[in-house]
């Protein structure tokens, strides 16, 4: 998955809010957190030296 | 007021993303994939920021704002946490005195404050008195935000290309000379 997607989906949702499309704003921006997510979850691989 | 304040927060948004492309490439310092998450929550903040001043406002607006607090705020604990031991480094330099992802968390915590007392004060439009007049504020700040958010996407798309980012990237991936 391209690391630009979730810009793009950020962008994307901006751009709708300044069109005053409520209803597709708040959707794509729902989907660029949930990408958000995913990439984090790809990206936290490395062991924390902390106690948890 | 309440349009005053969210205007003031998108205003300070643009500006945290502006600084960060200072930066980038002013300071030749190149984002990391968790930099990238934390940017990518304040570009959706500034959206749901950006519907409240276009279309009034509205507590799922908050909503999004929160969601995506909580999932960058987490990306930018996860690169403390991978620094917070004295001498195990750290990425990027400082901004008077602390480093780009502990500020992030701040903001971010700031934001989640923001939105918590926004809710608490109410005084949300009814459903149908939402479309309000076009405001210039509204224009110049939500033009603003989309432009930063292009320049972005445009940022992302030459350091990284059609994937994922390189954990300690060192160059541009499409931007030729770079590496």
């Amino acid at each position: 998955m391209m690391m630009v997607l979730p810009f793009l989906l950020g962008l994307l949702a901006a751009v709708f809010a300044l069109m005053r499309q409520r209803n597709a704003a708040i959707t794509v921006a729902l989907v660029a957190v949930a990408i958000q997510i995913w990439w984090l979850l790809y990206h936290a691989t490395d062991r924390l030296a902390v106690s948890l | 007021m309440h349009r005053t304040l969210d205007t003031l927060a998108l205003y300070a948004i643009c500006a945290i993303l502006l600084v960060a492309f200072w930066y980038q490439f002013a300071l030749g310092e190149l984002p990391c994939p968790l930099c990238a998450l934390q940017r990518i929550g304040f570009i959706v903040a500034g959206a749901a920021l950006l519907l409240n001043l276009r279309v009034g406002r509205s507590p799922a607006h908050y909503g999004v704002i929160l969601l995506t607090a909580i999932a960058a705020g987490s990306a930018s604990l996860r690169q403390i946490a991978l620094h917070v031991i004295p001498g195990s480094g750290s990425y990027g330099s400082a901004l008077f005195g602390m480093h780009f992802y502990t500020w992030a968390f701040i903001g971010y915590g700031a934001l989640v404050v923001y939105v918590g007392v926004m809710l608490l004060a109410g005084g949300f439009e009814p459903t149908r008195e939402r479309m309000v007049k076009r405001e210039r504020a509204s224009t110049v700040a939500g033009g603003l935000l989309v432009a930063v958010a292009a320049a972005n996407v445009v940022a992302f798309l030459l350091e990284c290309g059609a994937g994922p980012c390189p954990d300690n990237p060192v160059g541009y991936l499409w931007w030729p000379g770079t590496r």
